[in-house]
């Protein structure tokens, strides 16, 4: 029985056993150039912002066992922000990456503990977070090109849907089923209204909002909606329901931002990027052209795959 | 490769391990682990901060709590200075006692604008439900910010617990 599930799980999440195409490898990259991308520029934009920075008022992470104040002068920031953007863009274009990449990842880290040490925790860069942490892991993990990448993207499908299902489960934890009542999402926007006052100078309700306030019913229908998606966010672990759930947590997404002001928006490209069937799209449209033109994938597209040779599409 | 799909599940056993012991021990928080805890904590009144450029405004008119859409001077909108809400909002949240450390952490914050000669005011918005289940929020003047110092403004009196800033 377990043995089953545990079978189960594996070809759902990574497939190890599926051959490989050129349109999946390409998507791949595609999802760790998004992951290398945001890094980059988080890597500067924190880096910055660091300078900026006083005091430590919450350690987070690391930061609860190195004072990082270190990172707060003389440009230490913007050392590790160009550490890390070397450090990542080496792992991308596979020099010694498990090496490269397993460096980034720490000097990541210690930016994320220094920019929000203030008092704040973001969630922003989570899902980037773990997508450069499974690049190495899928590395130390295994030597053959095609099991990283699967073992990659698998766990990154596994840690963002426990990570919806654990926001579920949290707020029936802390607060039980009466989370979804209505009047919590009045206190909720008027906390948020404040934010966006305080943000933008400007005291408004959008339609949504004013909807929501206008009825502990729709407010509770809203907030029911919300929690069933987040805990509905384990489908992402199979293949089926991959795209559906994926789309459902993009609307939730938008949701809170309509309701909350809150935009997780490198949240939504992500599930778009590895939630929607992309490899399969783009194995369509590689079989069209190559049908129309000399017949074969065209060169940029393996390289940027890093294909090994004459690859068949599948 | 000997068996992929064991190895694979033991490696994510793995790292479910130590992200869950990284997270446990670390109050649901060591990036990129999380249990995102936010919004579990459901209809809680609550506090948040925001800044009112009050210049030219007597300061007999500070000292009052107020609906948030009557409040004196003009807005200062925060994300035109680059100043994260979330970040001044976390500041002045986890501070109980104004020590001079926090004041110039806070004072830092607005530097650009305290160097133009300009006076600012902040205020914390608190909001819950009535008896009766109607929301409301209310602005209680918090700390004044101008060139030279950081005022904190204690129970409504603007004369009175005033401390000097850095």
């Amino acid at each position: 029985m377990w043995k089953k599930i545990t079978t189960r799980m594996s070809d759902e999440l990574f497939g190890f056993d599926r051959p490989e195409t050129t349109g999946e490898r390409v998507r791949f990259r595609l999802f760790e150039l998004f992951a290398v991308v945001y890094a980059v520029y988080w890597a500067w934009d924190w880096g910055t912002y660091i300078q900026s920075i006083e005091g430590v008022v919450l350690p987070l992470g690391i930061a609860n066992h190195l004072d990082v104040s270190f990172m707060f002068n003389n440009g230490v920031s913007l050392v590790n922000a160009g550490v890390l953007t070397v450090f990542i863009l080496l792992g991308f274009f596979r020099v010694a990456p498990k090496w490269t990449y397993s460096l980034a990842v720490l000097a990541f880290h210690l930016h994320y503990a220094s920019r929000y040490s203030l008092g704040e925790i973001c969630h922003a860069s989570q899902f980037v977070g773990m997508s450069v942490l499974a690049l190495p892991i899928s590395m130390w993990f295994s030597k053959e090109p095609k099991t990283q990448r699967r073992f990659a993207l698998g766990a990154v499908y596994f840690f963002i849907g426990l990570g919806y299902v654990s926001a579920a489960l949290s707020k029936l934890i802390a607060t039980g089923p009466g989370w979804i009542q209505g009047r919590h999402l009045w206190l909720w926007i008027g906390e948020k209204s404040i934010d966006a006052y305080s943000k933008f100078g400007v005291l408004e309700h959008n339609w949504l909002q004013e909807f929501a306030l206008s009825s502990v019913t729709i407010s509770t229908m809203i907030l029911a909606v919300g929690i069933l998606t987040e805990a509905a966010g384990l489908l992402l672990w199979f293949r089926r329901t991959r795209p559906f759930i994926a789309v459902a947590c993009v609307g939730m997404h938008f949701g809170i931002y309509l309701s909350m002001n809150i935009m997780f928006d490198m949240f939504i490209y992500q599930l778009l990027l590895i939630g929607l069937p992309w490899d399969r799209w783009i194995d369509q449209w590689l079989n069209r052209s190559s049908a129309t033109s000399t017949g074969a994938v065209p060169r940029w597209v393996r390289a940027f795959a890093l294909e090994p040779r004459s690859p068949s599409l599948q | 490769m000997p068996n992929p799909p064991r190895r694979a599940g033991r490696a994510l056993l793995i790292m479910v391990l130590i992200g869950g012991t990284l997270v446990a021990t670390h109050e649901g928080e060591f990036w990129p682990f999380s249990i995102y805890p936010m919004f579990s904590q459901a209809g809680r009144p609550w506090n948040r901060m925001l800044v009112r450029d009050v210049t030219t405004v007597a300061e007999t008119e500070l000292t009052q709590d107020r609906s948030p859409e009557d409040l004196p001077g003009s807005p200062l909108a925060l994300h035109a200075l680059g100043i994260p809400q979330n970040d001044f909002n976390k500041l002045i949240k986890l501070t109980d006692v104004w020590t001079d450390e926090r004041k110039a952490v806070l004072r830092g914050m607005f530097q650009s604008v305290l160097d133009q000669g300009r006076t600012l005011l902040v205020y914390r918005v608190h909001g819950d439900v009535t008896d009766d289940g109607q929301a409301y929020s209310i602005a209680e003047p918090l700390v004044l910010l101008d060139r030279e110092r950081a005022r904190v403004v204690a129970e409504n009196e603007l004369a009175q617990n005033i401390s000097t800033g850095p």
